[in-house]
């Protein structure tokens, strides 16, 4: 019953939407034949719909009003940024000219952009953190770390004591070592992957056979901290690839509107011209 | 083979309540009522009644006003009046009177103000000194430390006392009782009518006090006058109970007690034991398979319903206060009307969480007085598929039986042995929807002046995430202790909140959370200067927890300023509340 609720609401907001953009089309065909400036209604909607979706933050930090949940505001402001889309094409058509339109256009797309791969990460996220194994704090993945490597080399040391495991100890040393000390690189936070684990494990899989039964007991143990690494690299990345998409999206929002404002001035300054 | 040390095992009263309890004091309790009519013999050899007082109880002095019960608290100790008299004030006092905190709905334009501030210090408080003092002392209560120990008194007692029901209580008699031994809140306000001796007395002492058959008849009769028959007419199905059938049951009702009260004190310990220890640890009320000869109503706690499965024990739900277990048993013996020697037993298991108070109410009782008035639609339908009948267990491996919630049953397990059940207002995130954000915290943190009342991490079953915040329990263990009654539960929003201005820092709340949910934090003046004892020179502490945002006009700000909807707060005590939230977030 509620996921029908919900997707009837998601199905109206979305007709809703795109119902808007045309009758944005329509005024647009009108006011072109009544008053021969078709792009003011269409500037001004823009406009308009990129000040409201603004609110978002504000209404995160006035979390007293009583005007409704922030996840509420959060989908409005996703439906306004596709009704934003439409006025943009309305507005400018896909081919800009002028220097300024052009970085105007670019940092718009690029906002649309960052906001439909936000929606993406958002809602994909969650998931891959969660099959990373319990949530943790970013703030304690450092400690977290570090407790692994040293965990890591003191299971390396004891197995560089006997004879019978020595060689996991040099395999630490020559492969495993730099993996739990590092910290990865930043096309690793880009696009997280399993090819690092992959490797790590199946080379450490080669050394059993050299090994003695506690040999392949530390090898057993130094697999797990390989895992348990992995994942923590992981939900780092994850971690710091969404804050990394806030920073972007507000930096070219900033940036939009400082360029909007100029537009604005100068079709003002210019107009009739 | 490993070296060992030797010690001394450890003894239940290694610890006496007074360590500075001398003999001459303890001559004088005895002599004085009720101990001196107690019959000595009844008590065993390993704990006389001498030793029970000596280790289980202390003696206090209390000055005009001092309150030495307030009406909501959570008591352990019941109270013995030695000299002088008290009052108990049976009318309702203001919170504010009692040390505690009412919670005050904060203007938009000042909680406005908040929200857009930015706040360098965090934690700033208050502090009457000098002239504020002297103002401060014109309240209604104020602080005063008598015999080393803070108390909270009332002003103008004659004042109070002139607009209030009371009735005194003098030498020999007892109160605090019902509130110790139930762990329920107290109805009612105890202030010292003049300057009093006491004796008080911890539950485990009380309990033992108990072999006393006088002292036990006194105590029963208290509880059956003061509250027994209200518990009855209280519970849903006897609603329509006749009060002379109301009479012949409560008459009938046994009261028993299982498991240990002060189960947060090792809690964070027993919950690193192995499920099946666990279970096997916790209190039997009800073996399956044995004959249904009562229904046991939850007085307080918890307790667990399960059944044998395998090798262990599934878990089916777990029932709190009012909740009642072998309803269905018998109600189906009756229905379907068999033979007595082939009623259908117990179907399943019933165990207390931790501590678990019951009233057991006989089934002939039940059946004569009060079967007759349960409405039909409230009356259970019979057991299909007995997992026993009057000759044993029907099948070997029983399919499993789904909860009346459909809760996972891993789930409910996960509940019930992290005692997450006991939760009112738990935070819970779907860590299949939450991104990390932590807008939640930034929220908390601007609601509460720069810090946060909570961590986002907690323990997690499968996806959901039961955050480290006040859970506004149902069994507040951190209320018991607090000296000075700052950490109250508000009597209407049932929120459990603490007053920075009668808090001592003296953590006692902090380290009874079972759930590590208070923190102490050092607090800050005006000018975010650190507060500094003035002799020991370190820093000034105070509890702080969740309020559940009560100064804010819109709620919890964490669950509102959620962008996912992931975060929720909700009451875990009901699955199937639970249930449905769950169902929701898989849609």
């Amino acid at each position: 019953m509620d996921s029908k609720k919900s997707r009837l609401t998601k199905s109206f907001a979305f007709i809703a939407t795109v119902l808007a953009v045309w009758l944005l089309f329509v005024a647009q065909r009108w006011s072109e034949r009544s008053l021969g400036r078709p792009d003011f209604l269409t500037g001004y909607a823009l406009l308009a719909a990129s000040l409201t979706m603004m609110l978002l933050s504000m209404r995160k930090r006035l979390l007293v009003l009583p005007l409704g949940s922030v996840a509420r505001w959060q989908r409005a402001h996703h439906y306004l940024g596709l009704f934003a889309m439409g006025s943009f094409v309305l507005h400018a058509g896909v081919r800009v000219q002028g220097g300024l339109e052009t970085i105007l256009a670019l940092l718009f797309w690029g906002i649309s952009l960052s906001g439909l791969l936000g929606w993406y990460i958002n809602y994909s996220t969650p998931k891959k953190l969660r099959a990373a194994g319990r949530s943790i704090l970013r703030e304690d993945i450092p400690t977290l770390r570090d407790e692994l490597a040293k965990r890591a080399y003191s299971l390396a040391l004891n197995a560089a004591g006997k004879n019978e495991s020595a060689c996991l100890a040099e395999h630490y040393m020559q492969h495993l070592r730099p993996f739990f000390q590092k910290r990865r690189s930043l096309a690793y936070c880009l696009v997280p992957n399993g090819r690092m684990r992959r490797s790590l494990l199946h080379d450490l899989d080669q050394v059993v056979r050299y090994l003695g039964p506690d040999g392949r007991i530390s090898q057993s143990n130094l697999s797990q901290l390989v895992r348990e690494k992995d994942d923590l690299d992981f939900q780092w990345a994850m971690l710091i690839r969404l804050r990394g998409w806030v920073i972007v999206h507000v930096s070219l929002i900033w940036s939009f509107y400082l360029v909007v404002a100029i537009h604005v001035y100068s079709v003002y300054r210019f107009h009739g011209s | 083979m490993t070296a060992a040390t030797t010690i001394e095992r450890p003894n239940r009263w290694d610890h006496p309540f007074d360590l500075t309890m001398r003999d001459r004091d303890l001559e004088w309790i005895l002599s004085l009522e009720p101990f001196s009519s107690m019959d000595r013999d009844r008590f065993t050899k390993s704990s006389p009644l001498v030793d029970i007082i000596r280790n289980d109880a202390r003696v206090n002095r209390y000055e005009t006003g001092d309150i030495i019960v307030r009406e909501g608290e959570y008591g352990s100790c019941a109270f013995i009046v030695l000299q002088g008299s008290v009052r108990v004030i049976v009318t309702s006092l203001p919170i504010g009177d009692l040390g505690g905190s009412k919670p005050k709905t904060v203007s938009l334009w000042k909680a406005l103000r908040s929200s857009l501030m930015n706040y360098s210090v965090a934690e700033v408080r208050k502090i009457a000194q000098g002239k504020d003092h002297a103002q401060a002392s014109l309240a209604a209560t104020s602080i005063r430390e008598v015999d080393d120990r803070p108390r909270i008194f009332l002003q103008d007692v004659d004042a109070v006392l002139k607009d209030c029901e009371s009735e005194p209580l003098g030498p020999g008699e007892i109160f605090g009782e019902l509130a110790a031994i139930t762990r329920s809140p107290s109805n009612y306000t105890v202030v010292a009518e003049g300057p009093v001796v006491l004796l008080e007395m911890r539950w485990q002492g009380l309990r033992l006090l108990r072999r006393d058959p006088n002292f036990q008849a006194q105590l029963d009769r208290r509880y059956r006058e003061a509250s027994l028959k209200t518990q009855l007419r209280e519970t849903s199905i006897f609603r329509f109970i006749p009060p002379e059938n109301l009479e012949k049951l409560s008459d009938a009702t046994q009261l028993r007690s299982y498991g240990d009260r002060e189960w947060f004190a090792d809690y964070r310990e027993t919950k690193k034991l192995d499920v099946q220890e666990k279970i096997k640890a916790e209190p039997l009320l009800i073996q399956e398979g044995s004959p249904a000869n009562w229904l046991v109503v939850i007085r307080s706690g918890f307790a667990r319903r399960s059944y044998q499965h395998g090798h262990g024990h599934r878990t089916i739900s777990y029932l709190g206060r009012g909740q009642m277990y072998g309803l269905q048993e018998l109600i189906h013996n009756v229905d379907v009307g068999v033979h007595e020697d082939q009623l259908l037993p117990y179907q399943e298991s019933l165990r207390g969480i931790g501590f678990v108070d019951a009233l057991l109410i006989p089934r002939r009782e039940f059946i004569e007085h009060a079967l007759p008035f349960i409405r039909n639609e409230e009356r259970t339908k019979p057991i299909r598929q007995p997992r026993y009948d009057a000759h044993g267990p029907v099948v070997e491996t029983a399919e499993a039986k789904s909860n009346e919630s459909n809760l996972d049953p891993a789930l409910l397990e996960f509940l019930v042995d992290n005692r997450l059940m006991n939760g009112l207002q738990a935070m819970m995130i779907d860590t299949d929807r939450c991104t990390r954000c932590d807008d939640c915290v930034r929220a908390c943190a601007r609601t509460h002046e720069g810090n946060p009342r909570f961590v986002r991490s907690g323990p997690q079953f499968d996806r959901y995430q039961f955050t480290q915040a006040c859970m506004h329990c149902i069994d507040p263990v951190c209320m018991i202790g607090c000296p000075t009654g700052a950490i109250a539960r508000d009597t209407e929003s049932g929120v459990i909140a603490i007053n920075p201005e009668t808090c001592i820092g003296c953590k006692v709340c902090a380290e009874s959370c079972p759930y590590s949910n208070i923190m102490m934090v050092e607090i800050h003046d005006a000018r975010g200067h650190k507060l500094v004892d003035r002799e020991s020179k370190l820093p000034i502490l105070q509890a702080t927890k969740c309020d559940l945002c009560q100064s804010s006009p819109t709620g919890p700000a964490c669950q509102l300023a959620c962008p996912h909807e992931a975060l929720v707060r909700i009451n875990l005590s009901n699955p199937i509340e639970l249930q449905e939230w769950i169902r929701r977030k898989a849609a």
